[in-house]
């Protein structure tokens, strides 16, 4: 095990370069760039006309300072050295090194992500699984339809509904944030409830968005198994159907959906994107998305990566997970 | 594509009603021009006809002063003797804001009047005060034909890759491949509307080539594992023995073979782009305003939640019911796939008590 993972680990390197060298390429992209904007700072002011204040001097010095003189190849082997050492420079707008504001919302995706991913995780493995026991029956029925009406729903769709009856109309919970405003002066009691009603809506929300999928896959993944040749032998042996169901079928169905696990925490990332901005969760998505907006080009950048190396460490995650589930499997 | 392939389709009933009520709303949303418009479909004026709904006519040839032709101005000219015009069904502005605005009544069904004569807005009207109906039909062009674009795309560039990335394999199959796998590792969504977000005024056909290089990858892993174990077939070897050119085995022997099992992939490629697309006009990222889209009708609405939340409504209702039905016609290409499909309930209750007589 422990040698696979380290050459699991090494062969990241190359993907690792690439990463980076990816979102080096996306911002080269970017219109006017990051000098631009340093520029326009540095004239005192967000328009545009404020541009030509800007001395040839000051130029040719912010140029020389960014190393914007030098050629791309270069540039991207000064930024690589740098962010090897976790070092993604200053937030053009909050004056602050980038790394401490990933390090903030990494916390939050802590707080907020991990949870309602396992949460999803569970509730979906439960139900795939009762499903599969208890197949054609009602219930099964009436699940099945409605979690093939909640995969078409579009995870934005839901959390529109969510805000606009339990806010904007019956005025119930919150949406802005994960904190009430005075939260540092709350009682850990009171404190805990906040946190609560905070996090009620996105937590619904994403749960929603994605246990259709994962219940469905759980259960299609249960029934394949039944039908296999070693169900009927331990039947027929005389082991009780609930042995044979959580002993045998259960393992054996579980690996399809941990295949998947890499897929969500992907979408974690993606789909938080889109709840975090509806619900104003400061995590990495509405970090990026207000990068985006006021083109802070080094945090678009280090948030790009820092995801992709997310992404990447997902994988290896899942892999492991897979000889955890399944110890017929051998990647070494 | 076998008539195995269609029997079993037709016999998902779901998928079949789907499939007919999905083209019917593909047409009516890819000739919203001429369902719901301000310009008549045909018109005779002064001797000469015109065709204002679908060609472009400017001001000075139908005798107007200005730039713009406003063919509502010339209703009046329209009905004189020698002159007519036919109309389509919904005579509505699909882009110009309506005047009238601060005068519409909340409830959905909404009576206003343009230029001059009344009409009655079936769906109530969007924040401009332009019919929603209207606004709706135009959005799912946008919608739908963007996404079976990027659908069709990215088939073609995955399939080419993924085929070329299977056939010669080595150095390039390695570089390609892992530069696809990198490309999957970055979330999809941020990635698409950072690129989207830095062409500042978005073209539709250059967010088009985005989306389908993004979403290119699957297609091309699969159709490179489908090239792997065809290239080992006998019949692929027989070819390769007879001196026949690499293009020619791919083209003729090798593409055939791999493609039907990829069109499983392809209408829940095509559920996913639509909601990619409404997601950054949601966002305000994609389609400008004057074109409509379904993702800005919704960010309308939930602007104004208060005030005109029967705009989620239509909309989502809208965007979810497009959902269901390409989702539907996606079960049913996957069950015609399956050459050993699962009883049906009755069968396998029939196949039950057989055992058991």
């Amino acid at each position: 095990m422990g040698t696979y993972v380290l050459r699991r680990l090494l062969l990241m390197v190359p993907t690792f370069l690439m990463i980076t060298a990816i979102s080096f390429f996306i911002m080269q992209l970017a219109p006017g760039g990051p000098l631009q904007m340093k520029m326009r700072r540095a004239a005192g002011g967000g328009d545009v006309a404020a541009q030509g204040t800007a001395t040839a001097e000051a130029k040719a010095a912010i140029t020389k300072l960014y190393g914007f003189d030098k050629p791309l190849p270069e540039r991207y082997w000064i930024w690589l050295k740098k962010i090897a050492a976790l070092d993604f420079g200053e937030s053009l707008f909050e004056y602050r090194p980038v790394m401490d504001m990933i390090w903030d919302r990494l916390a939050v995706a802590l707080l907020f992500g991990v949870p309602s991913t396992l949460m999803a995780y569970l509730l979906s493995i439960v139900l795939g699984v009762y499903k599969a026991v208890h197949k054609d029956s009602l219930f099964d029925r009436a699940t099945t339809a409605l979690s093939f009406a909640a995969y078409s729903i579009p995870v934005m769709v839901i959390g529109i509904f969510l805000i606009v009856v339990f806010s904007v109309k019956l005025d119930l919970l919150p949406v802005i944030g994960l904190h009430a405003d005075e939260f540092e002066d709350f009682s850990a009691g009171k404190y805990l409830l906040d946190l609560a009603r905070h996090f009620a809506l996105p937590f619904t929300c994403y749960v929603l968005g994605s246990f259709a999928f994962l219940t469905e896959l759980q259960k299609k993944s249960m029934l394949d198994e039944v039908r296999k040749d070693y169900v009927r032998t331990a039947r027929a042996k005389g082991v009780s159907e609930a042995a044979v169901h959580f002993k045998h079928v259960f393992r054996n169905a579980l690996l399809p959906v941990v295949t998947s696990l890499q897929g969500v925490l992907l979408s974690f990332l993606g789909a938080s994107f889109i709840i975090e901005m509806m619900f104003t969760i400061p995590g990495m998505g509405l970090l990026g998305y207000q990068a985006l907006l006021n083109r802070d080009y080094p945090v678009i950048m280090a948030n790009l990566t820092v995801s992709a190396i997310l992404g990447m460490a997902g994988t290896l995650l899942t892999d492991v997970l897979y000889t955890v589930v399944d110890p017929r499997i051998d990647f070494a | 594509m076998s008539g195995d392939f269609w029997r079993r389709y037709r016999r998902n009933a779901l998928a079949w009603w789907s499939t007919l009520a999905f083209t019917a709303l593909l047409a009516a949303a890819a000739g919203a021009n001429l369902v719901a418009n301000d310009r008549p479909l045909v018109m005779r004026l002064g001797g000469a006809t015109f065709f204002p709904a679908v060609v472009d006519y400017s001001a000075e040839e139908v005798g107007q002063p200005g730039f713009v032709a406003d063919f509502l101005a010339l209703r009046g000219e329209l009905e004189a003797p020698g002159n007519w015009a036919v109309w389509p069904p919904l005579v509505q502005r699909p882009y110009e804001p309506n005047l009238q605005f601060d005068a519409l009544p909340a409830p959905p069904v909404a009576h206003t009047t343009v230029a001059g004569r009344p009409v009655t807005h079936w769906l109530g009207t969007d924040t401009a005060g332009r019919d929603l109906l209207t606004r709706l039909l135009y959005g799912c062009r946008t919608s739908l034909l963007m996404a079976l674009a990027i659908t069709a795309l990215s088939l073609a560039l995955g399939v080419a890759l993924g085929a070329l990335m299977g056939y010669f394999g080595g150095v390039f199959d390695l570089i390609v491949g892992r530069l696809l796998e990198t490309l999957g590792y970055f979330p999809v969504l941020f990635l698409i509307v950072i690129l989207v977000a830095f062409l500042e005024t978005p073209a539709l056909a250059m967010i088009t080539v985005i989306f389908a290089v993004i979403g290119m990858p699957p297609f091309a892993f699969y159709m490179r594992g489908q090239v792997l174990s065809l290239r080992k077939q006998t019949f692929v070897e027989a070819a390769v023995a007879l001196g026949q050119t690499s293009g020619k085995i791919l083209w003729r022997h090798v593409l055939p073979n791999a493609l039907s099992p990829i069109v499983v992939l392809v209408p829940f490629t095509v559920t996913s782009e639509i909601t990619f697309l409404a997601t950054i006009d949601f966002l305000g990222f994609g389609v400008q305003p004057p074109t409509a889209s379904l993702g800005a009708i919704l960010r309308a609405g939930f602007d104004n939640a208060e005030g005109r939340s029967w705009l989620i409504a239509y909309a989502s209702a809208v965007l979810v019911a497009v959902l269901l039905l390409v989702n539907f016609i996606g079960d049913g290409v996957r069950d015609g796939m399956d050459p050993h499909p699962a009883p049906s309930r009755k069968a396998w209750k029939k196949m039950v008590a057989d055992a058991q007589a």
